[in-house]
């Protein structure tokens, strides 16, 4: 991770939902039973029990053992299932902007003791956001392809400038998650195109082309038709209760306080 | 409108090559995008399976068709007859002396009038031409003569008229004009004006307007003039030369008075050395035979002043014969058996010189002379064996060789031995061949003579000096110098050139009046035209080696009484035919702007495009 962006994360961390999670060992309370000091439940003493745990004043009101239970301490799982077509590096600002992305919030479950894993959408794993190629051909399928793990956090990182209802999709990935985060990352230039005259536009991954005659009133439509694909993005993501934010690409300090932190994706460390 | 080049339009067919360009090639800025489906509703429509691009209908389209339309009309010589009344004018001008006949204008006291000739007021009628003919008007100028030339154009622009006649001055002798209106008549078009200018009535085709602009005027002039280069000898008397000289007068009066005057030398020094008043009758030939010492100075005559003056002056300069060395190593008894002394004597400007110096014919033996020269004719007595016969006739001779001009042999007895002899037979007598000339590349002919000096009478009879007299004469001719001073406008100015400077291409110009040098024409015997009276100078190399005085003497140009004024139209309506040759210019002009304003907005637009504005 450059160091700007670095610098950038320190002053946020990820806001983790306020229901129970899974996970490994950590510091966030899970939603089983276990060793931290927060009590969760009662139930009959079984022999071999904790003595330490019998509740002795309920014993004294009731003649009955009763053994405390508490919360166990998790440190969630967070998958970060990143979109690593061409689109996402057709600009070489949007380019930066998703690795600082991806960086982040790697660095940010790192801090919760969580870990970070991250899976390319109709790909499998990757380790380094920092070299990933983003090369991924286009798929009929985007879900992974590895095995993602139940009661995980999971974070999609794409501009879903793809054709279709992503609402399937969306569910599909909300599947078996404690939580869906799904950052919706476009540049200056997807969201207000500048008029070009006539051209013939070429799609940067399936190089179908059409000519166009881009002046006003063209990008006024796409822009139209861009807003209801964000929308069904949106109305997807909160139909499967996750979270929804779209961020513009642009610097790291710009992305985390106006776009993540604005969502509610983010708060201050 | 017409179209003056009509199958230019064929390059219409550029209007459907510049649509199939755009139809099959249309190269748009090409752009990428990730989301293209988001455009896709606005996609110009395209035709399934096709593998063309759609013709869009662009600013850039419509200017390369509105070019291409303008460049087919430009070779199509469109014109719709804007404001285009150019002409081409062609002029002929006549170039004969009596153009320069002055005449007082009428007006003002008698002394003081001011003369003008007939070349100025063709000047002036061409001013009138220029100042009249519509801007932008075209002239061919043109010269009449023995040889007709071009002195303007064909089709410079008219303004140049001016100043091309300032420097004319006509000064031919009699001509036909029909050769120059000829010439005319050939660089027309259709439409052309044609116009010549002259000083009396002549037949000239139907097309030309005829401007006349002389006057009838009496006149006197030098009709011939000679300087007798031949020795005038005299008992007691030192050398003198002959004069003679041939004056006229054309005049309606009954006579009319002049004066010849004679002055000797040449500019501020000229001494007057005769004077006489004449009484001159028209039409009447006057001559003068006059004598003066001999001199080397040059003599110069001059009547009164009167409408021509070109025929009053005649500079005759001093002859310079050239003589003939003659020289022969025979012994003394054969020569003067041969009375060569006597000959050398006789015969005009020949001089008997020793063998030993340099000489032109060399009179000798067979052996080897170390005196002969390269231009040395050498006549060779060949020596007569125990065989020889004693020719008396008939003998053949070769009478077109100029050698034989005059003989005729009659009583010679010639005596001649027997054998072959070199060259080109001249004389025969039966077989043998008695006398031959022997032609020797790059150097003078050698004659063999197959006689026997001693008992011929050849040298006793006529033949023998007419022979010798032939040789000479030939030889002089051959001689390095000119050939004649005196010589008359339009006459060869010759001058031959000795062996050495042929051998070293010597740079031989004439350098006229006008002192403009022309190249001489000719590899031994240099020629020029001599076309203005006046002194002529040949120089070699920058050196002066002859000079010629070339007169004007021509009774029909001194006659100015056929002088007159008019102006004729052209017959037949000439001239105003449409002038299809020269209209269009102004429309090809405005086409052409137009299309360079096509090609100037058509790279605006393309270039807005490539910039994505």
């Amino acid at each position: 991770m450059r160091a700007e962006c670095s610098e950038a994360q320190a002053a946020w961390r990820l806001v983790l939902p306020s229901g129970p999670l899974r996970g490994r060992q950590g510091e966030r309370l899970g939603a089983s039973t276990g060793v931290s000091l927060e009590f969760m439940d009662y139930r009959d003493y079984l022999p071999g029990d904790d003595l330490r745990h019998v509740d002795w004043r309920s014993y004294a009101r009731t003649d009955q053992l009763k053994v405390r239970l508490f919360r166990e301490e998790v440190a969630p799982t967070l998958e970060i299932l990143a979109d690593l077509s061409p689109s996402m590096v057709l600009q070489p600002g949007k380019a930066q902007a998703i690795r600082d992305l991806l960086g982040a919030l790697a660095e940010w479950s790192r801090r919760a003791a969580g870990h970070p894993r991250f899976y390319a959408l109709g790909g499998i794993r990757f380790d380094d956001a920092d070299t990933v190629v983003f090369d991924q051909a286009p798929a009929d399928d985007l879900f992974p392809r590895a095995r993602l793990r139940p009661r995980s956090l999971r974070v999609v990182v794409s501009d879903f400038l793809f054709p279709g209802d992503p609402a399937p999709f969306l569910r599909r990935l909300a599947h078996g998650a404690s939580h869906l985060y799904v950052l919706q990352i476009l540049h200056a230039e997807e969201l207000t195109p500048a008029p070009a005259g006539l051209v013939t536009l070429r799609d940067c991954e399936s190089f179908e082309q059409i000519e166009i005659q881009l002046g006003e009133a063209a990008v006024r439509s796409y822009q139209q038709r861009l807003a209801r694909l964000r929308g069904a993005v949106e109305n997807g993501t909160r139909s499967v209760g996750g979270s929804y934010c779209m961020v513009h690409a642009a610097a790291p300090r710009v992305m985390f306080r106006s776009d993540l932190m604005a969502q509610g994706i983010v708060e201050p460390a | 409108m017409e179209f003056t080049t009509p199958l230019g339009l064929l390059a219409l067919l550029s209007l459907p090559v510049v649509l199939a360009l755009h139809f099959f090639r249309r190269k748009l800025r090409e752009q990428r995008v990730s989301g293209l489906f988001l455009f896709q509703k606005d996609a110009l429509p395209a035709d399934a399976g096709r593998q063309r691009s759609r013709l869009l209908q662009t600013p850039s389209l419509y200017l390369e068709l509105l070019a291409a339309l303008l460049v087919s009309l430009w070779l199509s010589g469109f014109s719709v007859g804007l404001s285009d009344h150019r002409t081409h004018v062609i002029v002929v001008l006549d170039d004969s002396a009596s153009m320069q006949a002055t005449a007082a204008v009428a007006g003002g006291e008698q002394a003081t009038r001011k003369r003008v000739s007939g070349a100025d007021l063709v000047r002036q009628r061409l001013a009138d031409l220029v100042a009249q003919a519509p801007s932008g008007s075209r002239c061919t100028l043109m010269l009449s003569g023995r040889r007709a030339r071009v002195l303007l154009g064909p089709r410079a622009p008219i303004h140049l008229l001016a100043d091309t006649v300032r420097g004319w001055r006509p000064g031919s002798p009699e001509h036909d004009f029909l050769p120059a209106l000829e010439l005319g008549l050939e660089v027309a078009a259709p439409g052309d004006d044609l116009v010549f200018l002259t000083d009396h009535a002549v037949d000239t085709p139907t097309r030309y307007r005829c401007i006349a602009v002389g006057q009838s005027l009496p006149n006197c002039g030098i009709v011939a003039a000679n300087r007798n280069l031949a020795e005038a000898k005299g008992a007691g008397q030192d050398d003198r030369e002959k004069l003679e000289v041939v004056l006229s007068a054309w005049t309606d009066e009954p006579a009319v008075t002049t004066r010849l005057t004679i002055r000797l030398g040449t500019g501020s020094r000229q001494t007057q050395i005769f004077q006489r008043d004449l009484e001159l009758r028209h039409g009447e030939l006057v001559p003068l035979a006059l004598s003066f010492p001999k001199t080397s100075q040059p003599w110069n005559l001059s009547l009164v002043a009167d409408a021509l003056a070109v025929d009053n002056v005649v500079r005759l300069l001093p002859g310079r014969p050239k003589q003939v060395l003659l020289a022969t190593d025979l012994d003394q008894r054969l020569v003067a058996r041969m009375g060569l002394a006597r000959l050398a004597r006789v015969l005009p400007h020949v001089a008997l010189v020793p063998a030993a110096s340099g000489c032109d014919i060399l009179i000798s033996g067979v052996a080897a002379v170390a005196s002969e020269g390269q231009d040395t004719v050498r006549v060779i007595v060949r020596p007569v064996g125990d065989e020889r016969d004693d020719w008396i006739g008939p003998f053949l001779m070769e009478r077109r060789h100029p050698l034989m001009s005059g003989l005729s042999l009659d009583g010679v007895v010639f005596s001649a031995g027997r054998g072959a002899m070199p060259g080109l037979p001249l004389i025969l007598a039966g077989e043998q061949v008695l006398l031959t000339e022997e032609q020797r590349a790059d150097a003078a002919p050698r004659l063999h003579l197959n006689l026997d000096a001693g008992r011929t009478n050849l040298f006793d009879t006529p033949d023998w000096p007419i022979l010798v007299s032939n040789l000479v004469e030939r030889v002089r001719k051959t001689l390095p110098g000119p050939r004649q001073v005196n010589l008359r406008v339009g006459d060869e100015i010759l001058y031959r050139l000795p062996r050495t400077a042929m051998a070293q291409s010597a740079d031989v110009h004439l350098l006229g009046p006008d002192a403009v040098a022309r190249i001489g024409h000719g590899r031994s015997l240099l020629s020029w035209e001599a076309r203005e009276p006046g002194e002529h100078r040949v120089l070699s190399d920058g050196k002066l080696i002859a000079t010629y005085s070339v007169q004007f003497v021509d009774a029909h140009e001194s006659d100015l009484r056929r002088c007159a004024s008019f102006d004729r139209a052209p017959q037949g309506g000439g001239g105003e035919v449409a002038r299809a040759s020269t209209s269009g210019y102004l429309e090809a002009r405005v086409l052409a702007l137009l299309l360079l304003l096509c090609m100037v907005l058509n790279w605006i637009v393309l270039g807005r495009r490539g910039r994505g504005r």
